[in-house]
């Protein structure tokens, strides 16, 4: 603690709490996704752009609910490496500070995380939207544990990049192991919503069921797991919507 | 009955929990054959002797030596046959499963050969919804144990066919099917002797137990709420409280409270367990058993309403519970006066004698031959077989990697499907072709069982036709063949239960390269 009596003590805390306040300034900078200032019309120029974004988006997500991790810091830092590219040592720099800044002071704002999605379907054709939802499901799925507040974002981003339910839940069947999920949430893991009556629920569990079912004698171990673990899900749901 | 010169003609329900042979008499009758304790049922369980290491006790004592040496001892195989990951340990060899069930088979063999002499043929029974792999591993075990092997039938098919044949029965039947490890529900068409198989679904891993581990749980539970210490330390512990799990499960089927002294390391403690705490505990397990015969109702394009008996089979059904839940739903009572434990193998044992009488007509006794004359299975595909192809997907723009489903689930066998298909470049020189099993669309979720290279003649086009025809006999067996349509050359390729085990390797090996061999329009 400072002693704001001590003369000497106080000049100190005034020039640190200068320092971190131009700090922050400067890293909120880091923070602030990328605007599209200006019209892009060549498509190389987009796809760079709708990169850019995803940094930004796939940082904010990383941080959802919880601290992002070295991994994740790791997985970003080689998608800008391969994907990107910065060739300017000082753009490299701006973005490795920019990862350092979600390391440490993690306050990104999640309600950007929309309007990133909306400019970058703006941007991509759908094999790139595509790729972009699989990367940041990817990106969440290499920590240990998946929050529910990175499902949402998930599922938020799949919406703006229209990439419709269907195909979503399978990518997020295929990507994220259900043992990593904080809790199970049934609306966005089997696609069950409040408003939907006692029909369309067991027919929508039914089907759900159906196919894990079938794949519980995979030969591949991970994909045999999560078939064990998903019927387990759906029984709980099942026994839930039935009492 | 027996005697030199009558065949012996048998089958054989290879449990999880409880194996069970049967022999068709003189008039074709099957009859349930004992052990050699005098016991109709036999523990599916293995013990490997700690002072004799050449001696492989089966049955009733292995459950017992279990107790005292957890190590040496395995059960509840079958959740493992098809798996090539699975091995147990004992004495620095490595034992497979299908080398695990080969033990209970032979002793099976064994203990018929001392009553009956030896058996000319037997048919065994594997869950409805068994793929090919675990199809063929139960066979190899069988063929290990040094019998002749004829055939597989669907556990339920054969409860059904034992059942048709005890009582005149007509309409819609569905056979709900929940044993020791596993669970099928079977729906089927019956006139009389005449049996017509819609659909099967099943779970590979649901059943007996499953429940006891529930109960085990509550075991567990109520010794650290007491003691704040474990029950379980040991194997020999676990052995020995899943037992009593089993015991006490089977002791609410009859009664609505069970107790039971538990002497545990931290001291005793008695427990009483009520059948609402049971049935409260496999609330979730039985949600699955509504969830699959939904599933087998959508399947067979029916509701409830259409089903006109149920039939129980495997002991699991004894639990009130179960029986209540399916009265409930159907609004009228399961028929509960068949053995439950023993009527898969009573019908495999008819099924080996069809088998039989299909295949070599002139041997089979009259008196045999007489007694299934009226007998008449149609049954179908379990699983949708197809190929590996790809597709364009106009959405994503781009080739992506597909299963097209070729010999579609629940066709009545036998059954001969064809598709063609159209090779992607030019100068194509090979075509590397799979054979999947499963039902989904996406190729990473269904199993490659198969793969074979077509060697095509040079200086060709790109998109010349492939002609892929696939199909299933009566005898469970698969056969696929590739016709490229403009050369006229065939390959074939049969995939009989006793094709080299190794194949599914290879396959997953070249799973990369062989994918974009073919494409679909
Ligand atoms: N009275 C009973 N109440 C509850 N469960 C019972 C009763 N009798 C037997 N069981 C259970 O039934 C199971 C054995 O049934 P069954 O012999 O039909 O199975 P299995 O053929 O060994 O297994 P599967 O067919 O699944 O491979 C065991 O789990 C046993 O505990
Ligand atoms: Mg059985």
């Amino acid at each position: 603690m400072v002693k704001m009596s001590d003369g000497y003590n106080l000049n100190l805390f005034l020039v640190l709490t200068v320092q971190a306040g131009l700090l922050y300034l400067f890293v909120r900078s880091l923070i602030k996704p990328a605007s599209v200032s200006v019209v892009l019309t060549n498509q190389e120029e987009k796809n760079l752009h709708a990169k850019h974004l995803t940094v930004d988006l796939a940082l904010t997500i990383a941080c959802a609910g919880k601290k992002i991790s070295v991994l994740q810091l790791k997985v970003i830092k080689n998608y800008i490496e391969k994907d990107i590219a910065p060739k300017r040592t000082s753009e490299k720099i701006a973005y490795y500070l920019k990862l350092l800044s979600y390391y440490f002071f993690i306050s990104p704002d999640f309600n950007q995380c929309s309007l990133i999605s909306k400019q970058i379907f703006e941007l991509l054709n759908f094999a790139g939207r595509y790729d972009i939802l699989d990367f940041c499901m990817r990106l969440v799925c290499a920590d240990d544990v998946v929050t529910t507040k990175q499902l949402v974002l998930l599922k938020d981003m799949a919406e703006q990049l229209e990439i419709e339910n269907e195909r979503f839940r399978l990518m997020l069947g295929k990507i994220i192991p259900v043992s990593k999920y904080e809790v199970n949430d049934i609306e966005i893991i089997l696609g069950i919503t409040s408003d939907m009556d006692a029909e369309e629920t067991n027919s929508l569990l039914g089907k759900e069921y159906v196919k894990w079912n079938a794949r519980v004698t995979n030969s591949t171990p991970q994909i045999r797991k999560q078939a064990r673990d998903m019927l387990e899900i759906i029984a709980k749901a099942k026994s839930q919507f039935t009492h | 009955m027996s005697g030199s010169k009558n065949i012996n003609i048998a089958g054989i329900d290879l449990g999880t929990t409880f194996s069970a042979m049967a022999i068709l008499n003189t008039i074709g009758k099957p009859e349930i054959v004992p052990n050699a304790d005098g016991e109709r049922l036999t523990p599916s369980a293995v013990f490997f002797d700690e002072d004799n290491g050449g001696i492989v006790r089966i049955g009733i004592e292995a459950i017992n030596s279990r107790h005292l040496n957890a190590e040496r001892s395995v059960r509840w195989i079958k959740r493992h046959i098809g798996d090539s990951n699975y091995h147990k340990t004992i004495d620095g060899k490595e034992w497979s499963a299908v080398e695990l069930s080969s033990l209970i088979l032979k002793k099976l063999k064994q203990d018929f050969a001392a009553v009956h002499g030896d058996i000319d043929s037997v048919i065994i029974s594997v869950p409805a919804h068994f793929d090919e792999i675990r199809r063929k591993a139960t066979m190899d075990a069988g063929k290990m144990a040094g019998l002749n092997v004829i055939g597989i039938v669907n556990e339920p098919v054969a409860a059904a066919l034992y059942y048709a044949t005890t009582r005149r029965v007509s309409g819609n039947v569905l056979v709900y099917d929940l044993g020791g490890g596993t669970f099928d529900v079977t729906i089927m068409s019956t006139h009389g002797s005449n049996m017509d198989i819609i659909c099967s679904q099943g779970e590979h891993e649901l059943g007996g137990v499953d429940f006891d581990q529930k109960v085990l749980e509550i075991l567990q539970q109520n010794y650290r709420d007491k003691y704040n210490s474990e029950l379980i330390i040991t194997d020999e512990d676990r052995a020995n409280y899943e037992d009593e799990a089993e015991d006490i499960k089977k002791t609410l089927s009859r009664r609505s409270v069970a107790r039971k002294m538990l002497y545990g390391p931290a001291g005793s403690i008695k427990i009483e367990i009520t059948q609402q705490m049971f049935e409260d505990s496999i609330a979730e397990l039985l949600s699955r058993t509504d969830l699959l015969l939904d599933a087998a109702l959508a399947e067979a394009n029916m509701t409830a309403c259409d089903i006109d008996r149920i039939i129980l089979v495997g002991g699991s059904t004894r639990i009130p519970v179960v029986q209540k839940r399916l009265e409930e739903r159907f609004s009228f009572a399961p028929e509960i006066t068949i053995n439950v434990d023993e009527c898969v193998a009573l019908g495999a044992a008819l099924h080996a004698g069809l088998t039989f009488q299909r295949e070599k007509p002139n041997s089979l006794p009259a008196g045999i031959a007489n007694g299934l004359k009226d007998i008449k299975l149609t049954d179908v595909c379990n699983h949708s077989f197809g190929t590996i192809c790809a597709p364009f997907d106009s959405k994503i723009g781009s080739r992506v990697i597909r299963n097209q489903i070729i010999l579609k689930k629940n066709t009545p066998l036998p059954c001969e499907v064809s598709q063609t298909f159209y090779t992607m470049n030019k100068e194509q020189k090979k075509l590397e072709v799979t054979v999947t099993q499963g039902e989904d669309a996406a190729a990473e979720y269904v199993n490659i069982i198969a793969t074979h290279t077509i060697d095509l003649p040079p200086g060709r086009s790109a998109k010349r036709p492939i002609k892929v025809t696939y199909s299933y006999d009566v005898n469970q067996r698969m056969h696929c063949k590739f016709e490229d349509v403009e050369s006229g050359k065939v390959h074939e390729l049969d995939l009989a239960i006793d094709k080299d085990g190794k194949l599914l390797e290879t396959a997953e090996k070249e799973h990369n390269n062989q994918l974009e061999a073919l494409k679909i329009e």
